[in-house]
């Protein structure tokens, strides 16, 4: 007996993790434009986080393009017991 | 920035100073990220070593690949979410009184008060070998009320804002003849 579930199940984790990146880094971004600390120290760290954030994205899907998701996940299987438990 | 920001500017208030710590207490969070990012490079030359089917799995390598974004992402709102915490913490001095803004996390922000008439003492403390060598430290500032006093935190130069802050404080005393003497009174009652 095994339980599987599609290796697409992480994309939706991941894409949720996402929306999460998002709403904190637009908490963060509003907090230096809401208190006039637009400088050229913040700008820059900004613009840091902002290009590793792309540059991030862009090899996860690099990475992943090629990937069949609906390929099964085995989450738990009888037989990794096999060896240990006697049947 | 303007003051307005955070509070609301007198008529007659225009500002002294606006401190921040020094730039040097941030490089322990600058140096900590860059650990961090090196780590899954790390990571990933001890698995190619030991377990590179790992590495090519069909399955193992997309989980492998996701983890690895979800950390990289992870730490760059840790870093983000650092600075601004350091950033944001901001004294201002006035002519009139110092604002102490301690932004503290995401969603807490604690903002303070202080008459620059009220201020009794103004201490600065540098103690240890960076503060010493770069030149910064506290300035703890004290009123005859015990609740209130507020710590200029890891500023640059404190001995010349001490300076200043007292001349300040003096001056504003002169302002504030009568306020004081409505304070006096109200402290010996």
């Amino acid at each position: 007996m095994s339980i599987t579930i599609p290796l697409y199940s992480l994309l939706f984790l991941y894409f949720i993790f996402l929306l999460i990146f998002a709403f904190f880094s637009v908490v963060n971004v509003y907090h230096i434009a809401s208190s006039g600390t637009l400088t050229s120290a913040s700008f820059a760290i900004t613009f840091l986080v902002g290009a590793l954030a792309i540059f991030t994205f862009y090899f996860t899907f690099a990475l992943l393009v090629d990937v069949r998701w609906t390929q099964p996940l085995i989450l738990f299987d009888t037989s990794w017991f096999s060896n240990i438990l006697p049947v | 920035m303007h003051l307005s920001h955070f509070v609301r500017q007198k008529s007659y208030e225009h500002v002294e100073h606006m401190l921040r710590r020094h730039p040097i207490t941030f490089i322990p969070t600058v140096l900590l990220f860059v650990v961090l990012m090196l780590v899954p490079v790390a990571v990933y030359i001890m698995t190619d070593s030991l377990f590179p089917e790992l590495l090519s799995g069909s399955v193992s390598f997309p989980i492998l690949v996701l983890f690895g974004s979800f950390y990289y992402l992870s730490i760059y709102l840790f870093f983000y979410a650092h600075f601004v915490d350091y950033y944001l913490d901001l004294w201002i001095i006035t002519n009139d009184r110092v604002i102490d803004i301690d932004q503290r996390g995401l969603f807490n922000r604690v903002i303070t008060e202080l008459d620059l008439f009220r201020i009794q003492d103004v201490t600065t403390v540098v103690k240890g070998f960076f503060p010493t060598v770069f030149k910064y430290g506290n300035i703890i500032l004290t009123t005859a009320s015990s609740t209130n006093s507020i710590i200029i935190e890891n500023v640059p130069h404190p001995d010349t804002v001490r300076h200043e802050l007292i001349v300040l404080a003096e001056t504003d005393r002169k302002y504030h003849v009568g306020d004081m003497k409505k304070l006096n009174a109200t402290l010996d009652s």
